[in-house]
């Protein structure tokens, strides 16, 4: 119920959400390396073998060399990472970069041992594995990362889904099992003297004085402490239960058709383009040409990419028709930037078509499954976001019939059952012997009282009229007031439970606030808020004593509430309780 | 004066004649318990425009005595609606806030209206000041 106050973060939503997903353990796990595995081939085979000459067989073995030195760079840093729980996404970014430096060492080694390069190109492979693999395997780690975290939401999901389903059906099963263990242990409590007085009939009444003692001592020790325990909250059983683990969760399904212009990113692909740039600037002859290539790759990419997806935000697409779009459509635009460039005066290294056109591809590829992932994990959050708030109303709900039943329950055994047996032990009494019919008459009357077990839980509690008995009640002691309006007295009506939760909120409260806080005055209002009824008590009194607070009605609080606080200051205290009612889990969407 | 519920039973004739009182104020609430119309003649009667008392909130129409009566009618109204009665009519005599802080006692008369097929549509009511 207490706000929580907003929070402030520097980096936008999804920085945020890619560093988050960025420290999880699946960030380092073997589909990140299968992802990049194409990209780990791109380097060896479409410009080492222009660059340096040699079989593309040859360098396949490189590049495979290669790979599985970042394979084990990221497999060893997950194991040695495993049990950090602070600075895991900064250790897993310098796991990323070890293992791609590692790559490098490994590429260059190699290259240099099969002959295929007279000398050891360590700036240019280091260059290369700091700038663009790492920001390849960061992305990839990312969205491997996303599509792991959007399984777990989706089993939490359904598991919440099942069990809001089974809570209903356990619910009246519950009701059903509490009714009954109370029948059974009032009958098994009352039975022995319905023999007795079967007895009696065959006897004409000899030993009727045991008899009556007997009953006496049922009411005593038997049902007064049961009526107590039921109308006592801490009997209710609880309905929260642990959730259901499931080993398949159905992942929520993405849209039909999506619009196409949202899977074109250009601020992320001109990035990344900006760092593949980058291995190769360091074949310029000079910086200012460095810096020149990797603008000229990176801005115009951002910029038709922005254009694009102005332009395909109206076209709906199937999903993976999109995907295939903006795979194509990145490489393709790439690829025609070096070639644009290669027509130019400009100064440029050398042989890099395809592997613009590979790169791009990949570039689009990435960012639209990353796009795709997300997509999918907002999807699943608010439909879990929905889930939990359905989960906690209908609890709530149950939790008020439960309490409301053991309370009427409460009121059958200590009144009906507990009068019959009194009124029996009385008539015995009196009588002068216990002929048939008297015996007849006192065995209906038990009979007919513990059948009041099984059929009650279903009366209506006229909440008006228990607020008038509260006000008459404290008359002469504190002045206590409410308000209600009509449309509240209607929601009540609807909703028989939530009208004996409320009375028994006020009730308990004002008895606090006048007993314990000492107060004057006790105003109650009583509000229909959207679909939950919501019910403040504030009074002048001395607020709650520290050492009392704990056991002053919370608990009955806690379980017929969706939520509540309790406020006290120099004027007094307020408690705020808002009530589910059967109309809020009518119109959840 | 104290509110309190008539004892005598009361008629669609006794409505009407209430209702075709000069200073009689006519209302209609919805089943939700909202006043959905208030007559002009409210004005004279509490010094407020329909839309003003519309506006207001129960314990800014009633003292507690009488929103307590008002309140009571139709919780047994609403309940007799969803266990699928018609609700009882409703008679007694209630005080109203006058704008100007006074309170003004009437008599108050309710009746549900029902629809064609005899499911009860609005609550119907007027409201006299006593003489």
């Amino acid at each position: 119920m207490v706000p929580r106050a907003a929070s402030r973060h520097a980096l936008p939503a999804d920085i945020r959400t890619a560093w988050q997903r960025l420290g999880e353990p699946a960030a380092l796990s073997f589909p990140v390396a299968l992802i990049y595995l194409p990209f780990a081939f791109a380097g060896p085979l479409f410009i080492d073998t222009r660059r340096l000459g040699g079989d593309v067989s040859t360098w396949l073995v490189v590049g495979l060399a290669g790979w599985l030195a970042l394979l084990a760079g990221l497999m060893g840093g997950r194991w040695i990472i495993r049990h950090l729980h602070r600075g895991r996404t900064i250790a897993t970014i310098a796991v990323i970069a070890t293992s791609v430096v590692a790559r490098a060492l490994v590429l260059t080694l190699s290259a240099q041992a099969l002959q295929l390069t007279p000398t050891a190109e360590f700036a240019y492979r280091l260059n290369a594995a700091i700038f663009t693999q790492s920001a390849l395997v960061i992305a990839s780690a990312i969205v491997v990362s996303s599509y792991v975290h959007h399984g777990q939401l989706a089993a939490d999901l359904l598991a919440r889904e099942r069990r809001l389903t089974e809570l209903s059906v356990e619910s009246s099963t519950r009701l059903e099992r509490l009714r009954g263990q109370i029948s059974d242990q009032v009958r098994r409590a009352v039975d022995p003297f319905i023999t007795q007085l079967n007895a009696l009939i065959s006897t004409a009444g000899s030993g009727k004085e045991g008899l009556q003692s007997g009953i006496q001592q049922i009411v005593d020790e038997e049902l007064r402490p049961l009526s107590y325990r039921l109308a006592d909250a801490a009997s209710v059983p609880t309905t929260d239960a642990a959730l259901v683990e499931l080993s398949r969760p159905a992942r929520p399904p993405l849209p039909d058709r999506i619009p196409l212009g949202q899977l074109f990113r250009p601020l992320p692909s001109g990035l990344l383009a900006a760092l593949l740039a980058s291995s190769q600037a360091v074949r310029a002859s000079n910086v200012l040409d460095g810096v020149l290539f990797v603008l000229v790759l990176s801005v115009p990419l951002a910029l038709s990419l922005a254009v694009m997806r102005l332009f395909a935000m109206r076209i709906r697409v199937p999903v993976w028709w999109g995907l295939g779009i903006v795979t194509a459509a990145v490489a393709v635009m790439f690829a025609l930037i070096i070639l644009g460039w290669e027509q130019t005066p400009l100064p440029m290294p050398p042989d890099l078509q395809w592997a613009a056109f590979y790169s791009g591809a990949f570039i689009g590829l990435l960012l639209g499954l990353e796009f795709l992932v997300n997509e999918r994990r907002t999807i699943t959050e608010n439909r879990l976001r929905e889930s939990v708030e359905e989960l906690q109303m209908h609890s709530s709900m149950l939790r008020q019939h439960e309490f409301i039943a053991s309370r009427q329950l409460s009121y059958v055994v200590h009144g009906s059952v507990q009068t019959a047996l009194n009124a029996a032990a009385m008539r015995l009494s009196m009588a002068q012997g216990a002929d048939r019919d008297l015996i007849t008459t006192i065995r209906s009357d038990l009979e007919a009282a513990i059948a009041r077990i099984d059929t009650s839980g279903s009366a209506y509690v006229m909440l008006v009229q228990t607020l008038a008995d509260l006000v008459e009640l404290w008359e002469g002691t504190a002045q206590v007031s409410w308000t209600m309006n009509h449309r509240t007295v209607r929601r009540m009506a609807e909703s028989p439970p939530t009208a004996a939760s409320v009375g028994e909120i006020v009730t308990e409260c004002t008895s606090n606030s006048i007993r314990h806080g000492r107060a004057q005055h006790v105003k109650v209002a009583i509000e229909a808020v959207a679909d939950a009824i919501r019910v403040t008590v504030t009074d002048d009194g001395l607020g709650v004593p520290a050492i009392i607070e704990p056991r002053l009605g919370t608990r009955m609080l806690d379980e017929l509430c969706l939520n509540w606080e309790r406020t006290s200051n120099r004027e007094g205290t307020t408690v705020v309780a808002d009530l589910v009612t059967e109309r809020s889990l009518l119109t959840i969407p | 004066m104290r509110s309190g519920d008539h004892t005598s039973v009361m008629t669609n004739e006794a409505f009407e004649a209430l209702a075709a009182r000069p200073d009689a104020v006519r209302w209609t609430m919805a089943l939700t318990g909202e006043i959905t119309e208030i007559s002009d003649s409210i004005f004279e009667v509490r010094g407020l425009t329909p839309q003003e008392a519309k506006a207001q909130a129960a314990d800014q129409i009633h003292p507690p005595a009488s929103l307590q009566t008002s309140l009571a009618y139709f919780e047994k109204f609403s309940r007799a609606l969803l266990e699928g009665r018609v609700p009882e009519p409703f008679h007694a005599d209630l005080e109203y806030f006058h704008v100007d802080g006074s309170l003004v006692p009437c008599e108050v008369m309710a009746l549900p209206v029902l629809d064609d097929n005899g499911q009860v549509r609005e609550l119907i009511g007027v409201s006299v000041p006593k003489r």
